[in-house]
């Protein structure tokens, strides 16, 4: 059976019936963006990771709860934030808060595994030239406040004052291009060897 | 699922939302929101898609630029005098801009023209064509000057042989006024000579009029020779007298 050409209705399915290949199809389909809502609220590479991965244990073993009222992705994102608080709020009572954490820089360097396949790399790359298109498309006023946020790594106050702009208009700015940018990567699904 | 009220409260702008991905909420708006987040499914909706965005953006960035190395700028702040020169005048004239700018530009070009070649056919000597010397030089010509001191001038002026086209010579050869200054002195000899030798002149030596007016020529030659000019003014008071 190929499991890639299945839909996610389906997978979930086959994945409640005990089918391993089906629940793996289904981490495949969705590691990344699971991946990514973690690094969002954790900020670091190390604890999306655990996270994420906490996450799909979870989701493995409450599978047969899923009710199929919301999408898979709804009830994924959900499980992972649950576990992001978590981690969260067991660090808060060890008071460690990761931006005194020195090597915070270090941490977010995120590169893909040595252990990856040849076809994931050659998916890496596909998506690097899609992201590279996207941030290319995007209009001057969104794209420059995304570089000088992600390239830069400039506050919101800072990006106000260097484009004599509202707090306020920088960040519905920032949201709006990050929304187009989610919206033209789905348009083109990236081709997985 | 739609946007609605929670027991956590409403959801949260779009402001609020990027500044807890980028880690700019104060810790009391970060737990307000994550107490929300926690309850609606539409927020975590709008969280993950954002978050996959910056994700993929963050993703790119480090793949793409990080390990990028800085190329080595260079900033060239001697240049040779030429050049230097070359860029100031275009830079001038770019500045001054019109007619003014193309006068100026001209008048460079034939200067420097001139110069060079007028140093190339001076080359054998070692003139110089500062102005300053060339007057040094031409100070040393007397203003009045009689017809025997032309050598020592021209001895001057070849001590310092200069662009006004003064060319060093053994021989002087006296100027046009000079020559007709002799000429006319010559020819005044010899009226007196064929005067004297009652040789026939020119035109009409029968005239009465051309007669006397030859005799007050030589009278006054003769006694310019002695060099009395009162005498040459009473020969005109003389020659206005119609009586005589």
């Amino acid at each position: 059976m190929i499991y890639k050409d299945l839909s996610d209705e389906k997978l979930v399915k086959l994945a409640i019936d005990n089918d391993r290949e089906a629940f793996a199809e289904i981490m495949r389909r969705w590691e990344r963006k699971i991946f990514a809502l973690c690094f969002g609220m954790l900020g670091r590479e190390d604890d999306a990771g655990d996270a994420a991965q906490e996450a799909f244990i979870a989701a493995y073993r409450n599978l047969k709860n899923f009710r199929g009222e919301a999408k898979i992705s709804s009830w994924l994102h959900r499980i992972a934030v649950n576990q992001c608080l978590t981690i969260k709020r067991r660090q808060r009572t060890r008071s460690e808060d990761h931006l005194d954490d020195n090597s915070d820089a270090e941490s977010r360097v995120f590169v893909a595994s040595p252990a990856y396949s040849p076809g994931r790399i050659t998916e890496q790359d596909e998506r690097l030239r899609l992201v590279r298109q996207a941030v290319g498309a995007l209009p001057v006023e969104l794209r420059q406040v995304v570089v000088m946020k992600e390239f830069e790594e400039m506050t919101f106050q800072e990006i106000s004052e260097t484009l004599e702009l509202p707090l306020s208009t920088v960040k519905s700015r920032l949201y709006t291009a990050l929304k187009q940018l989610k919206m033209r990567l789905e348009r083109t699904p990236i081709e997985v060897v | 699922m739609n946007r609605k009220e929670y027991t956590s409260g409403p959801c949260p702008n779009s402001d609020t939302v990027v500044s807890y991905l980028y880690d700019e909420l104060t810790i009391d708006a970060k737990l307000k929101f994550e107490d929300h987040l926690a309850d609606c499914s539409y927020c975590i909706d709008e969280f993950a898609a954002v978050s996959m965005s910056r994700f993929e953006v963050f993703d790119w960035q480090l793949v793409e630029f990080a390990d990028m190395p800085t190329p080595a700028f260079y900033i060239p702040h001697e240049t040779d005098r030429l050049a230097d020169l070359w860029n100031s005048v275009v830079n001038w004239i770019s500045m001054t801009k019109g007619p003014v700018a193309a006068f100026a530009s001209v008048v460079l070009i034939l200067l420097t023209g001139s110069t060079i070649y007028i140093m190339r056919n001076d080359g054998q000597s070692t003139a110089s064509i500062v102005t300053g010397q060339a007057r040094l030089s031409d100070d040393a010509i007397p203003t009045n000057h009689s017809s025997a001191e032309p050598v020592a001038i021209a001895s001057a002026v070849s001590l310092k042989p200069s662009s006004t086209g003064i060319k060093p010579s053994a021989h002087h050869e006296p100027s046009t006024s000079t020559l007709s200054g002799e000429s006319a002195s010559l020819k005044r000899k010899d009226q007196i000579y064929r005067r004297r030798t009652n040789t026939p002149n020119v035109p009409d030596p029968d005239s009465v009029a051309v007669q006397n007016s030859k005799a007050r020529s030589l009278r006054l030659i003769e006694e310019n020779e002695e060099s009395d000019e009162s005498l040459r003014i009473s020969d005109l008071l003389v020659e206005a007298d119609p009586n005589n």
